[in-house]
């Protein structure tokens, strides 16, 4: 018996209607399917419409950030890597395809969540083996840090700072910072110590997931 | 505390019909008096202006409350000295180089808006001072800029009536940091334990001074102004907890004493959490309470986002006591808990023969 | 009942008004008014669902059987709301981006059932279009100033200018979210107090 039946008598009857189709019930579940219908009909047309744009629009602002980053870079190639707060490298190529350096989208904590940043990583070779350091940070999305507060990191005289940097002066390695060309160091905004470390440390996870990257494919960095 | 122009000639009042030398303004004074100690102290370490700030603040509380009152057409109650203790209080919980404007926006949040919106003295849900800080939290940079102490070698004495100029969003002074922010990196504070005690450290102007906080309590606990259960009940959970759970390495004993010693806690839980129409009124509501406050206090501090977690906890607390003062209701007068007993025995009996069940 | 359109359109702005009289689509209030700029694209796409949601169903409102009305008004609520989405996704791309997750959450804001229920059911399809205009324009006033006040006192600025050339400290507070309750519970304050005031001069008149 099915559960659209709750008219008892209708069992007794000697000849069963079919209450499903005769019914209200039918009315009620047609009407329904004939608006959703109609609305997914809409949503279609429209998703139709506006669907290339969207993907457009998307792409153009992954690559105004990535070039933001690396200006000098022609082309960027997606190494599909993604791993703790990695969520994407790009290796960004000169215009006669030689390895300019990457920019690597990350998601480090801060205070209310993970700030999505975008860090370019300049490559330089030298003797034989290779200089890693920062030509720029760029915030795609920290909107779960304290207005005012929290969002103050997303100034250029912040994230100036890290331009330059290698690893070791990040991480504050004696040697490396004593023989830094200029002098580099890092203070946090004010206020907002959580913030502030999120987005260095997407820097630091940015250069050594770089440095990873030339190791694996057999060079030095040094 | 409440009164009519027009006063009847019977005055029908509840029970008990009591009269008592005491009121609002001998409490109140009582309060100044205990306070006295640190506001002193307050002065010597971070200088004078600290005083300057006070008589401001006190001024334009006692203002804001005689303005609002007069436009509102209200009794005036300036004269029963709450609105001055909220003056002081409110630049015990500031650090001494905050700006005047800033006090004064304080000021009016906590005796305007929180105060006399909600119906004046005794009707505010929530500390005004403390209301009053944590409104001011949105200048994060000049509120958690803490100013060195006098007996800093970096001291520079702050300048007395100017504002301190914001240099690239810095208060432009020698600050330095709190006990409190060494200990949310889990580690001891470099000032010593007596050091703290005596208030050698920074910190808010009426805060640093442990002992003398703890002195102007012992005034106010013997003079009966306040109980010791909130006091008590605060501390002491405070004080289990940090024994129970210290960082890595550090001896409980010492971290317990230098968590009681640091940050607004004996100011918060003497002078505070005590207030009489944000605490509850019943005993064993008052424990609840006491406890809530150094539950959360202890959780900011080891959990929170801040160093500090009195104002807060207390405030969280404050808005907690109408349900407290609800369903944590003293025994009436004679009823004990047998005779409770006997009584539902008695009643269940009854309703028991009523239903018609066998009555043999 | 026929009512005149006038009064239709006024309720809706301000004697009914959603925010300020009926207390609905509160969370949508304090949480985008960080500034005026999200503020006007919030209001500008609730009165745009809103109209056309109450005209569609004041039209489907014979239609509709009464057992499963509100599934049909989500579903027809939640298709435009889909496509107005979609439609400032690629046309208004950087508005979008400020607003993201609360496009997708005017489906649930109370005004636009509401309304549906009260009102789109029951009246014809022009009441229901002016219903729906007064409405999103009643919630589209509140949720501005309560934005322009916000981003004045949190952030110094209108529409993103500076406007008191670093005279002015701005306080954090008033865009975080206690400062949303803050600036509305004034704000509805305030509409008492002046209203309460017409009335009473009303009375004095008679």
């Amino acid at each position: 018996m099915s559960e659209h039946s709750p008219i008892s008598e209708s069992r007794h009857s000697a000849k069963k209607p079919n209450l499903f189709l005769e019914g209200i019930h039918f009315r009620i579940a047609l009407t329904l399917f004939a608006i959703t219908g109609v609305v997914a009909l809409l949503l279609g047309v429209v998703n139709g419409l506006t669907k290339d744009k969207i993907a457009a629009i998307a792409e153009e602002k992954a690559i105004a950030a990535r070039t933001e980053v690396l200006p000098d870079a022609v082309s960027f190639n997606d190494l599909s890597y993604a791993e703790g707060v990695i969520s994407s490298v790009y290796e960004a190529r000169d215009a006669s395809g030689g390895l300019l350096g990457f920019a690597i989208e990350t998601g480090a904590n801060g205070f209310g969540g993970p700030i999505q940043q975008i860090v370019g990583i300049e490559v330089g070779s030298e003797n034989g083996s290779y200089q890693l350091r920062v030509s720029g940070v760029s915030i795609l999305d920290m909107s779960d840090e304290t207005p005012g507060v929290g969002s103050k990191a997303n100034t250029s005289s912040f994230l100036g700072q890290f331009v330059g940097m290698t690893l070791g002066i990040l991480t504050g390695d004696a040697d490396a910072v004593s023989s830094a060309t200029s002098d580099l160091s890092y203070d946090a905004v004010s206020g907002a110590t959580y913030s502030s470390e999120g987005v260095r440390a997407g820097v630091e996870a940015a250069l050594t997931i770089a440095t990873q990257i030339i190791e694996e494919s057999g060079g030095t960095v040094e | 505390m409440e009164g009519n122009n027009k006063k009847p000639l019977l005055l029908v009042g509840q029970s008990p019909h009591v009269i008592s030398p005491d009121n609002t303004r001998s409490l109140m004074l009582d309060v100044l008096i205990a306070m006295a100690p640190a506001f002193v102290a307050g002065i010597y370490f971070f200088g004078l202006r600290v005083l300057l700030m006070t008589a401001f603040s006190v001024a334009s509380c006692m203002a804001f409350e005689y303005l609002y009152q007069y436009l509102m057409k209200k009794d005036i109650t300036v004269g029963d000295l709450s609105s001055a203790v909220t003056g002081v209080l409110m630049v015990f919980v500031l650090p001494a180089s905050v700006p005047f404007w800033m006090v004064l926006v304080g000021d009016f949040f906590a005796i305007v808006v929180v105060k006399q919106l909600f119906g004046g003295l005794g009707r505010n849900f929530m500390n005004p001072a403390l209301a009053g800080r944590a409104f001011l939290a949105g200048w994060a940079t000049l509120l958690n800029t803490y100013p060195a102490d006098a007996t800093n070698p970096n001291y520079v004495p702050l300048p007395l009536i100017k504002n301190i100029p914001l240099v690239n969003g810095q208060p432009d002074i020698v600050t330095s940091a709190t006990p409190l922010a060494s200990m949310k990196a889990g580690q001891l504070p470099e000032e010593s334990l007596l050091d703290m005690g005596l208030g050698l450290e920074s910190g808010c102007v009426g805060e640093v001074s442990a002992f003398l906080l703890i002195l102007g309590g012992l005034y106010l606990l013997l003079r009966k102004v306040i109980t010791i259960r909130i006091p008590l009940g605060y501390l002491g959970t405070v004080a289990i907890l940090t024994l129970l759970f210290p960082p890595a390495g550090i001896n409980g004993f010492t971290w317990m004493l230098a968590s009681l010693l640091s940050g607004g806690l004996m100011l918060g839980a003497f002078f505070m959490a005590t207030d009489y129409s944000t605490s509850p009124v019943t005993p064993g509501a008052q424990w609840v309470y006491a406890i809530g406050c150094g539950l959360l206090t202890f959780v900011i501090r080891y959990f929170g986002a801040y160093n500090e977690g009195v104002c807060y906890s207390i405030l969280i607390m404050n808005s907690t006591v109408w349900l407290l003062d609800k369903y944590i209701r003293p025994h009436r007068f004679g009823s004990s808990k047998k005779v409770k007993a006997e009584a539902e025995a008695i009643m269940a009996n009854i309703r028991r023969k009523n239903a018609g069940g066998d009555a043999k | 009942m026929k009512q005149s359109y006038k009064k239709i359109f006024m309720d809706g702005l301000l004697h009914q008004n959603p925010v300020l009289v009926q207390l609905l689509g509160v969370c949508s209030i304090l949480a985008v008014t960080t500034s005026l700029e999200n503020a006007l694209g919030m209001s500008l796409a609730v009165t745009i669902v809103l109209t056309l949601s109450n005209m569609v169903i004041s039209l489907l409102r014979k239609i509709i059987p009464n057992e499963v009305r509100i599934v049909s008004y989500i579903v027809v609520i939640a298709g435009f709301v889909t496509v107005v989405d979609l439609l400032m996704q690629a046309f208004l791309p950087a508005l979008a981006n400020s607003l993201g997750i609360f496009i997708p959450l005017i489906v649930v804001n109370c005004i636009i059932l509401a309304r549906a229920e009260a009102f789109a059911s029951k009246n014809g399809i022009l009441a229901s279009a002016v219903d729906g205009l007064g409405m999103g324009l009643g919630y589209s006033f509140v949720i501005a100033f309560v934005g322009l006040v916000r981003e004045i006192l949190g952030n110094g600025t209108i529409l993103g200018f500076e406007i008191f050339g670093g005279f002015y400290q701005p306080c954090s507070m008033f865009i975080m979210p206690a400062g949303a309750f803050i600036v509305l519970g004034c704000t509805i304050a305030l509409y008492q107090a002046i209203h309460l005031r017409m009335e009473a001069g009303k009375e004095g008149k008679k």
